[in-house]
């Protein structure tokens, strides 16, 4: 989906150490990993050689190596830098994972799959993360049920409430053309775990009604 | 005549394993599927009666321990004359349903290259990892395709195997979802061992690979035998499973393929001059 800007993918709390995690936006697989000096890497979950999901791959630190063959990637650049098959070389120029944008804000990893200049959703500057909500709904119908319900849209899947007199943002990552995650950030400085229980306690309510539609 | 759903004529008319034949069942027949067809297989002494699911006899030959049949008309299977080699035992080393396409699991059969990093300490070991140049041709008269002279470092090549050997290794490919392997046998120094891999084309991302073992080795018992041949392809199931597209893509650049592939590029363009449209993206 070009040109939908940034989209959560997941929580910056899934990116542990030495872990690769496996996110979908929009049905594109994307395998995600931080490097020891805390690169957080948002690649094609498939190696080009063969197409194995690198997910499986293991995370060196400052390289990820494909389960399949040992092919061996660089954090940032993407750039194939070793082939033990062939570990005199040489390696292609243009081998490479294929990366997609990627951003951190306030405990959210955000990727965009455009290339164009990507816009973050405004968010603000001191939130806790709240527990993101998979939804056996396609994104559009869960913004929609958000409308109806009378919550203020900041963009197409981002809306902002009010609940126990702290400012809640929803944001919607589309997963696939079927399901969605929706990620909820709250700016308080409150109690934050009576507020996240809440919070918890409401979404599933929601999610109950969202699924029980035709 | 069987409608062909738009199956490509080499796959329609070929013969396909369907099973072991010494594992069918003795109390009636088995259910299973063949190019996205319910089928019956079941025992008749030493042969055996395939049908489609509406009751259709189809062809069917018992041929190096398996059930054979096909939906079309089909022409000789191809030969394997090791099978009646008087000093080898034959058997199913194992049969595991896979979440793939025909050849993709003939790819990874073909590949050297994965044995350290899949394998680890028993086809290979990541301190050896580099894989020498090796010979690949199609056959002149466009029936297989050959790789020859394939040299790698194992550390326990074979059931019987005592230590780490640099192992050599022949492959052919004489049916789009069939590949025989020969390796050095352990046992009986200038011989080998055959190991094939007969696939069963269930549907068009969705196999039953049968390995099936036809070895120098008259000591291993069968269990332990078995035991080898499951051990490394539950490692294999995993990788394969995790490929995608599930189909193997024909189409020039979808993968990046290296010296070591060499194998894999010749295994394509076969495919591409057969005609395969199954399991593939053209």
């Amino acid at each position: 989906m070009s040109g939908a800007g940034y989209q959560p993918v997941a929580s910056s709390r899934d990116l542990v150490a030495r872990h690769v995690f496996q996110a979908c936006l929009s049905g594109q697989e994307i395998a995600l990993w931080r490097a020891d000096d805390g690169t957080v890497n948002a690649w094609e979950n498939r190696c080009p050689h063969r197409g194995v999901r690198l997910s499986l791959g293991v995370n060196l630190g400052d390289r990820l190596m494909c389960r399949y063959h040992g092919w061996r990637y660089e954090s940032g650049s993407g750039a194939c830098s070793h082939i033990p098959a062939h570990p005199e070389g040489p390696i292609p120029a243009t081998l490479c994972a294929r990366r997609f944008l990627v951003a951190e804000a306030g405990g959210l990893v955000f990727v965009a799959l455009g290339d164009d200049a990507a816009t973050m959703p405004a968010l603000p500057e001191d939130t806790i993360p709240l527990r993101a909500l998979p939804v056996s709904r396609p994104a559009e119908a869960v913004a929609a049920a958000l409308v109806e319900a009378g919550l203020a849209a900041a963009a197409p899947l981002h809306f902002i409430e009010t609940q126990d007199g702290a400012s809640i943002h929803l944001l919607i990552q589309p997963a696939t053309d079927r399901t969605c995650v929706v990620h909820g950030l709250a700016e308080t400085t409150a109690g934050a775990l009576p507020l996240q229980r809440h919070m918890a306690r409401l979404m599933e309510s929601r999610r109950r009604a969202w699924e029980a539609r035709p | 005549m069987i409608e062909t759903g738009g199956i490509d004529p080499d796959t329609w008319n070929r013969w396909h394993v369907v099973g072991c034949h010494d594992e069918l069942p003795t109390d009636g027949p088995r259910t299973t599927r063949l190019l996205g067809r319910a089928i019956t297989v079941a025992r008749r002494g030493a042969g055996a009666d395939v049908r489609l699911g509406d009751g259709t006899p189809l062809p069917a030959q018992i041929a190096y321990g398996y059930v054979w049949t096909s939906l079309g008309t089909p022409g000789p299977l191809f030969e394997l004359p090791e099978y009646a080699e008087a000093d080898r035992r034959n058997l199913n080393g194992c049969s595991f349903g896979v979440r793939t396409s025909p050849p993709r699991a003939i790819e990874n059969f073909l590949d050297m290259a994965h044995f350290p990093f899949v394998h680890t300490g028993i086809l290979g070991e990541e301190d050896h990892p580099d894989v020498k140049d090796y010979d690949v041709a199609i056959s002149a008269d466009g029936r297989e395709v050959v790789a020859s002279n394939c040299l790698f470092y194992q550390p326990k090549a074979a059931a019987a195997s005592t230590g780490g050997a640099e192992v050599s290794y022949r492959y052919r490919v004489p049916h789009p979802w069939c590949a025989v392997l020969y390796k050095d046998s352990p046992v009986k120094p200038g011989r080998m061992d055959v190991i094939a891999l007969f696939i069963q084309p269930c549907g068009e991302e969705e196999i039953i690979a049968n390995l099936a073992l036809f070895i120098l080795d008259d000591d291993t018992p069968l269990p332990a035998l078995r035991r080898f041949q499951q051990q490394i392809f539950v490692q294999d199931k995993p990788i394969l499973e995790n490929q995608m597209p599930r189909r193997l893509p024909l189409y020039p650049r979808a993968d990046s393929p290296v010296r070591a592939d060499k194998a894999s590029i010749a295994y394509r363009r076969w495919l591409r001059q057969l005609g395969t449209t199954y399991g593939v993206l053209s």
